[in-house]
């Protein structure tokens, strides 16, 4: 039913539906009460699952009708205006249902008067004035943050050295990490006598060994040792334990599915932290990834996922984060070069939703890192090399604070160095180690 | 087509009937997984509809694959 009532002046304009808030595990609850007190059966609700990437199209709502926002946990509901007084009343914390509000008209910044384009303009002029003059070295979009580049020396790599991670007293000891990947070279000497639980989700495929070398360099990254046979360090959580989850074949390919099936397995074995550097290029997420984070966190598991490749920054393509990795319940990781500058092919969020965006940068340029023997070491580049940074630092944090779940992204986020790059690109700056 | 399927947290409970749900709406069941609740299955496009329909079923949506970079590239 519409809201027919004349609007006073100073008084807000409603569009005489309402905005249902569920509680966070109140969407089912919450839509039964819908049903039995406004008459909203589960027919007359529209999801926003449905509706995929092009988004949910609220003008199809019936007169009687309304739309569930999956994401969010909102609903925008048709109903008569005194069963939603009548809700309202019951709403609350105790409640399935935390509030009913009408849902208010908003103009675009143009159309409202006393604010016109020339006053936005000139705001605009002014703050970039203010922002060139405070940052003097900022060179375009690539950003310039330092004097000198961090570099590979004997001991660390510049990884380890600009994260601080070389320099850290803690080690992982205690703290499960699962590597989610083309698996593990389980014969490389970096893990020799190291604790590994492993297992392949590949169909047809028994071992977790990697016949690829991408989850090797990954895991030489977060987990290796504190001093390879040979060369420099590069493995940040060396006593951690290793799970291992080949969910990439060989030749590099895998399922949501899968994928799912591995971030379950490595919650079930009490790991803290899941390193995801993978994903496919799609603009969107899904309600099966959004719910998977949301449950790991709630379990004591913090995923993060590589926010994909897929930008070519110097042809003016930004690209976009990529799937899984723009989940808001997975914590996205873009990559820097040693001169703490944006890596040409690491990706700015193109803001689909909230939460959705790079949420922490780390090194992701000339990575040096395990690589399936004979070569036992190699250089490449990649977000997937700078999430394993942050994984290994997440246990890191960890152990050092006790922190799991949302404590431990809080932990990460906190403490990460800021740098003159815009939040789109490297979210709140570089991960630190303690 | 290959599926993932999100179950709410009232289908969690008993996962052996879920299971029996999900398969007797045309799903060939691959996983079910209990902590995040997450399923995945193949299955016909025109049973989609019978399969949202099944009581504790949140979401249904298609799986991608995901491809990595190959062994040889620069950038991973």
């Amino acid at each position: 039913m519409m809201n027919s009532a004349i609007v006073q002046p100073g008084e807000p304009e409603t569009t005489g539906r309402y905005i249902v808030t569920f509680r966070e595990d109140g969407h089912t609850e919450g839509l039964a009460a819908l049903k039995k007190s406004a008459g909203l059966t589960k027919a007359k609700m529209m999801s926003s699952a449905d509706f995929g990437a092009s988004g949910i199209d609220l003008s199809q709502l019936a007169a009687d009708g309304g739309a569930v926002l999956e994401h969010l946990g909102i609903a925008v509901v048709n109903i008569d205006p005194n069963a939603a007084g009548a809700m309202a009343l019951e709403a609350g914390e105790d409640s399935a249902i935390l509030s009913i509000e009408p849902e208010g008209v908003m103009y675009a910044l143009s159309d409202l008067s006393g604010v016109t384009t020339d006053y936005l303009r000139g705001f605009r002029d002014a703050a970039q004035s203010l922002y060139a003059a405070a940052v003097p070295d900022q060179a375009g979009e690539y950003g310039a943050e330092i004097e000198a580049a961090f570099a590979d020396t004997a001991a660390l790599t510049w990884g380890l050295l600009a994260t601080k991670a070389g320099a850290s007293k803690f080690s992982g000891q205690g703290i499960n990490v699962a590597i989610l990947d083309t698996g593990l070279f389980l014969a490389h000497p970096d893990f020799t006598g190291r604790q590994i639980i492993s297992k392949s989700f590949i169909a047809g495929v028994a071992s977790a060994n990697d016949g690829h070398g991408h989850g090797t360099h990954c895991t030489g990254t977060a987990c290796g040792p504190l001093k390879p046979a040979l060369g420099r360090r590069y493995g940040i959580a060396h006593k951690a334990l290793i799970h291992i989850g080949k969910v990439l074949s060989d030749q590099g390919s895998g399922s949501d599915g899968g994928i799912l099936a591995g971030i379950e397995r490595a919650i079930a074995n009490n790991c803290q932290i899941i390193s995801m550097s993978l994903g496919a290029d799609v603009p969107t997420s899904t309600v099966a990834y959004e719910t998977a984070g949301q449950r790991a966190l709630n379990a004591g598991t913090l995923i993060v996922a590589a926010a994909s490749n897929n930008a070519d920054r110097k042809a003016g393509d930004f690209g976009f984060v990529g799937r899984p990795a723009n989940s808001r319940t997975f914590m996205a990781v873009g990559a820097l070069d040693n001169r703490l500058r944006i890596a040409n092919f690491s990706p700015r969020d193109i803001a689909h939703a909230a939460g959705t965006a790079v949420d922490i940068a780390a090194p992701g340029v000339d990575v040096f890192s395990s690589w399936p023997m004979p070569t036992r070491n190699r250089i490449i580049n990649g977000t997937s090399m700078a999430t394993p940074h942050v994984a290994g630092i997440a246990a890191l944090w960890a152990q050092a604070t006790g922190a799991r779940g949302a404590a431990l992204w809080q932990q990460l986020i906190v403490n990460a160095r800021g740098i003159t790059l815009s939040s789109a690109d490297v979210g709140r700056g570089l991960v630190q180690a303690p | 087509m290959d599926v993932i399927i999100t179950l709410e947290d009232a289908a969690l409970v008993d996962l052996p009937a879920t299971r029996k749900r999900l398969v007797a709406a045309g799903g060939d069941v691959i996983h079910v997984n209990k902590i995040t609740g997450t399923a995945s299955a193949r299955i016909e496009p025109g049973d989609l509809g019978r399969l949202r329909a099944v009581p504790g079923v949140l979401a249904v949506e298609a799986s991608e694959n995901i491809q990595i970079a190959p062994p040889d590239s620069p950038i991973q």
